[in-house]
């Protein structure tokens, strides 16, 4: 189930991140890890072998575990990244 | 569950000083020959200098026929310890790069790889496209190198970890945590040795104890001359894997001949050598600096940030990997450079297997195998000579 | 090379380093307050990354009153704030780690990035350490699938992102916060179906009188939340842990299992129920952030009502480390009440220290928090005495469960590493790469310590941790090579 924005919380400035190509609504002020939850994107990351997905954990950029790939650079805290319009978030290599 | 203590046997054929990478793997090697060995180490396996080694066993680094020679039969005895072992560790002949930046350091290059191809060591001279394509990482400032395949990546930890357990399975007794605290002499033969958790009668002591060698030997009455030399290296995060083979800087060369590099070398007390590797898991390890300390292990600022700038030079793309640890160790040098193995020729039941400076990890299944023949009275004169103890004393 | 000098730095600008902070600059030293969010505040006084997200729930307000005077007078002072910095390591004059050891003349390099006002390090002559503390998760069965997260994620998502969990959401734990952030969620009409709490009710009422000094300022908050709880008839099951998520690693949590524990936290699996649920939201307590004191070599501690270590401090909260002294829930979680007060107090002994303060003149300013601070010491003692670290809560792991989320380790590792001959924490991560990865050991080395000591009959307190060398916390190469540019520059 995707995580819910508090009803008229946010001013109107909306805009597009791609995830994996596909188009996901942020709101200014957002931080990718709620972009894509909101988006009901729980995996934020597929690890390769039998390490467990990137997901959110702590929510402080303490316990690194959700780290996704943005604008090709891997390994950024989504939880403490701020989207942008037009970013490009990859949830696996 | 049993309680850990750190088994303490009263009497043992052999004690071997030192649980690294010396001790652990002449502890496997010797216990597969038959021999009934107990390895005193004063912490865990493998937490001296094993646990910084830059992870590599190089061949093209070598500079003289004998280095090259010893280079070879090492790598070739490892070839045989990781075939025969029946638990894995990292090991692989991935190659190595020795990579210039310039047309100085390429003439550099190619008048090494004329003389190494002189000695039979397999090396190809490669340019700028062609270094690129052996390791795409590379950036557009590497004008050329000197590609040797037969080169080999390790991983230290893995090696301890798997020549420890194979030589419990043989009966080897490893008392870790456990720190010798005197031996007993009478005359030229040892009678025991006193460890914190008791005495262990044996008549053959094997000094693998690394930096703090020169401490054991003391206190069977000998003396021993080993200084310390600091490398500080990183370890990174796990990355995909993007790379195959050791990357050596020219100025490695520079740097362990403690010649002044041409290259921007901040200081004369601290000299850097960029080798990097990626280890199987993704991490990269990049390796190293060499600054005379005396025994302190601490990371230095300085050597942070001039490891990570001389890095991204050579392999600009690797700048937003994160830096997870620094590390630091101390590399044990002999007076002239060469492993120190063989029986004290007073004492002859203290056998020295110590002094392999910044090799310790490429040498350790030769250091096992050359210990084995100094039990046998097999060594090879050749190595007779080059690694007596006595060959210091006037 | 020179770099800015400050008298004093303090690490950390939650309520103690703002409070330290504010007494220290009435003295009239130089003071920098570095914090690695985006404003100050820590995780007391939290607000919206930014001013676009308008929401603040009730208690965000609240405590915004508080915040905004307590930032009125800290901007009328000299006091240099270094925002959204990360300390990645502390040197002294010579560049090299202080590994327990600062002279008196000596000072302390502290290294952060990214830059701020093209600066990457500040000198110091004394250091306060108000690190705070992280939420502590115990392994259970299925712990690495989304959807498992901690408390304190769900309440930085619902204040600083105006965010609400979707679907039905467990809470558990032990210790006040997870009653918070339940009663929290239920008022934006969340589905919590239950919240799960390790103490028994009647846990820590023989011993409450010592507990009211620091009660009174909190009662209220604990006694709402419990009327939401209630109101919205949200069992409340006390003596009861998480005993497995049910669901994948690609669809999430889909449900949990659940049950009774004992009094010393051993799963009572006979009396395992099972939830749908979406959001299994669980830790028991806290970890203190100890990677920069440890990093400075003090002297640590391990807090057996915490199960984790925290830095040894005297009277003067300064550690083993001259001139290095710690304030805040990194010593005692009591919360911001006494946070603030530890930070007057670790000021009152860096002023002392430093000598613009006379002994006299130190000991003034102290009697004055003095008794008020120790009442909200005995609380913090007496909340962590009903939620104590229950060892037994190790027993709900399984052989197959994770305890190195980061390097992927399983119990089973652990035990095998042990059984091979590790004796510490860095036999363990030698033979199995536990405390290797991502986190730095900061999600593992306690459990596995706790691990360790149950296998083998040893104390969990006599157990070394292992050295912390830099940087305490992962730094991209390119940052630590401008660095040296910077510096080569120059």
């Amino acid at each position: 189930m995707s995580a819910i924005r508090i009803p008229k919380s946010r001013q109107d400035k909306s805009f597009d991140i791609e995830v994996d190509g596909i188009k996901v609504l942020a709101y200014e002020g957002e931080t990718v890890a709620t972009a894509l939850q909101c988006a009901g994107i729980k995996v934020f990351f597929k690890q390769e072998g039998s390490l467990p997905p990137n997901r959110l954990f702590c929510g402080m950029g303490t316990c690194r575990q959700c780290l996704v790939t943005i604008d090709d650079q891997v390994n950024c805290l989504a939880c403490q990244t701020l989207a942008y319009p037009g970013m490009k978030v990859r949830t696996s290599l | 569950m049993r309680t850990i203590d750190g088994l303490t046997p009263k009497q043992s054929d052999l004690v071997i000083i030192g649980g690294g990478v010396i001790g652990t793997v002449t502890a496997y090697w010797l216990a597969k020959a038959g021999y009934k060995v107990v390895v005193v180490e004063r912490k865990d396996i493998g937490s001296g200098t094993t646990s910084a080694a830059a992870a590599a066993a190089l061949l093209q680094t070598k500079t003289t026929p004998t280095k090259l020679a010893l280079a070879n039969e090492s790598l070739h005895l490892l070839d045989q310890l990781h075939r025969e072992l029946e638990f894995s560790f990292e090991y692989e002949h991935s190659g190595s790069l020795l990579a210039a930046t310039s047309d100085e350091e390429m003439t550099l290059i190619c008048e090494m790889n004329e003389k190494l191809r002189s000695l039979g060591l397999e090396v190809e001279l490669l340019d700028g496209a062609q270094a690129r394509q052996y390791m795409p990482i590379l950036g557009d400032c590497i004008v050329g190198g000197s590609y040797s395949p037969k080169d080999a990546q390790i991983n230290p930890l893995e090696l301890v970890v798997a020549c420890e357990r194979a030589a419990k399975n043989l009966g080897v007794i490893f008392s870790t945590y456990n720190e010798v605290i005197g031996i007993e002499v009478c005359g030229d033969r040892i009678d025991a040795i006193q460890t914190k958790r008791g005495r262990i009668l044996t008549d053959t002591v094997i000094n693998a104890a690394g930096v703090w060698a020169t401490r054991i030997a003391e206190m069977a009455g000998l003396s021993l001359v080993i200084s310390p030399l600091k490398g500080e290296l990183l370890v990174t995060e796990r990355m995909p894997l993007s790379m195959k083979g050791t990357l050596i800087a020219a100025s490695y060369l520079l740097s362990k001949t403690g010649a002044e590099a041409k290259s921007n070398q901040r200081t004369v007390e601290r000299t850097i050598g960029i080798t990097l590797v990626q280890l199987r898991h993704g991490n990269f390890i990049v390796g190293s600096t060499r600054e005379q300390s005396g025994f302190d292990q601490r990371n230095s600022r300085e050597g942070i940030n001039e490891l990570s700038y001389q890095l991204l030079k050579l392999v600009p793309s690797l700048s937003n990997v994160h830096l997870l640890r620094a590390y630091a160790g101390l590399r044990p040098l002999s007076e002239d450079g060469f492993p120190i193995i063989g029986r004290d020729n007073k004492l002859p039941g203290f056998i020295f297997a110590v002094g392999f400076g910044g090799d310790g990890l490429a040498m350790s299944a030769l250091a096992a195998q050359t210990i084995l023949d100094v039990l046998t009275d097999s060594v090879n004169p050749y190595l007779l000579d080059l690694f007596n103890p006595s060959r210091f004393s006037t | 090379m020179n770099y800015p000098f400050f008298d004093l730095a303090i690490i950390g600008g939650g309520p103690a380093g703002i409070a330290a902070a504010l007494q220290s600059a009435s003295a009239g030293i130089s003071v920098a307050l570095l914090d690695e969010g985006t404003q100050l505040g820590g995780h007391y006084y939290k607000q919206p990354f930014s001013s676009t997200i308008t929401h603040l729930s009730f208690s965000q307000s609240k405590k915004m009153a508080e915040f905004d005077s307590l930032m009125a007078v800290l901007t009328k002072t000299n006091i240099k704030i270094f925002q959204g910095v990360h300390v990645w390591g502390i040197f002294n004059k010579e560049g090299k780690t202080i590994n327990g050891k600062s002279n008196t003349d000596d000072v302390f390099r502290i290294c952060f990035e990214p830059p701020y006002n093209s600066h990457d390090c500040i000198e110091a002559k004394a250091l306060i350490l108000a690190t705070g503390v992280y939420d502590r998760p115990i392994p259970f069965p299925g712990w690495e699938m989304p959807g498992v997260v901690t408390p304190g994620a769900v309440q930085i998502q619902l204040e600083k992102q105006a965010l609400l969990p979707g679907g039905k959401v467990l809470v558990a734990g032990s210790g006040p916060l997870q009653f918070v952030v339940a009663a929290e969620l239920i008022r934006y009409g969340v589905d919590v179906i239950a919240v799960l709490d390790t103490s028994s009710f009647f846990d820590g009422w023989k011993t409450i009188f010592s507990a009211l000094g620091g009660l009174k300022s909190r009662w209220l908050e604990g006694v709402q939340a419990g009327i939401t709880l209630m109101r919205n008839r949200v069992p409340i099951l006390f003596r009861h842990a998480v005993f497995r998520a049910i669901g994948d690693n690609q669809n999430g949590v889909q449900g949990v299992v659940y049950g009774r524990i004992d009094s010393t936290g051993i799963p009572l699996f006979q009396t395992a129920r099972k939830a749908q649920v979406d959001v299994i939201c669980c830790a028991y307590g806290f970890s203190p952030s100890i990677a920069l004191s440890l990093h400075l070599g003090c002297k640590h501690k391990y807090d057996p009502f915490l199960g984790a270590w925290k830095p040894c401090y005297d009277d003067r909260l300064q550690t083993s480390v001259d001139r290095v002294f710690v304030a805040g829930d990194v010593t005692k979680v009591g919360g911001k009440p006494l946070a603030l007060l530890q930070g007057r107090w670790a000021a009152i002994s860096v002023l002392e220290r430093l000598g613009a303060w006379t002994k006299e003149t130190a000991e003034e300013e102290r009697a004055i928090i003095k008794s008020v601070m120790r009442r909200e010491e005995q609380f913090a003692q007496w909340l962590w005495t009903r939620y104590r670290m229950l060892p037994g809560l190790l027993q709900i792991a399984d052989e197959e469960t994770l305890i190195c989320r980061c390097e992927g380790v399983r119990l089973a590792e652990i035990r095998a590493s042990i059984e091979d001959g590790a004796a510490d924490l860095f036999g363990i991560k030698l033979r199995t790469r536990m405390g290797m990865g991502q986190c730095q050991g900061r999600y593992c080395f306690s459990t596995t310590a706790m691990l360790l000591a149950s296998y083998t009959g040893k104390n969990v307190s006599d157990l070394d941790l292992p050295t912390i060398r830099p940087p305490i916390i992962p730094v991209r190469l390119k940052q630590l090579a401008a660095d040296r540019q910077v510096k080569i520059d120059n």
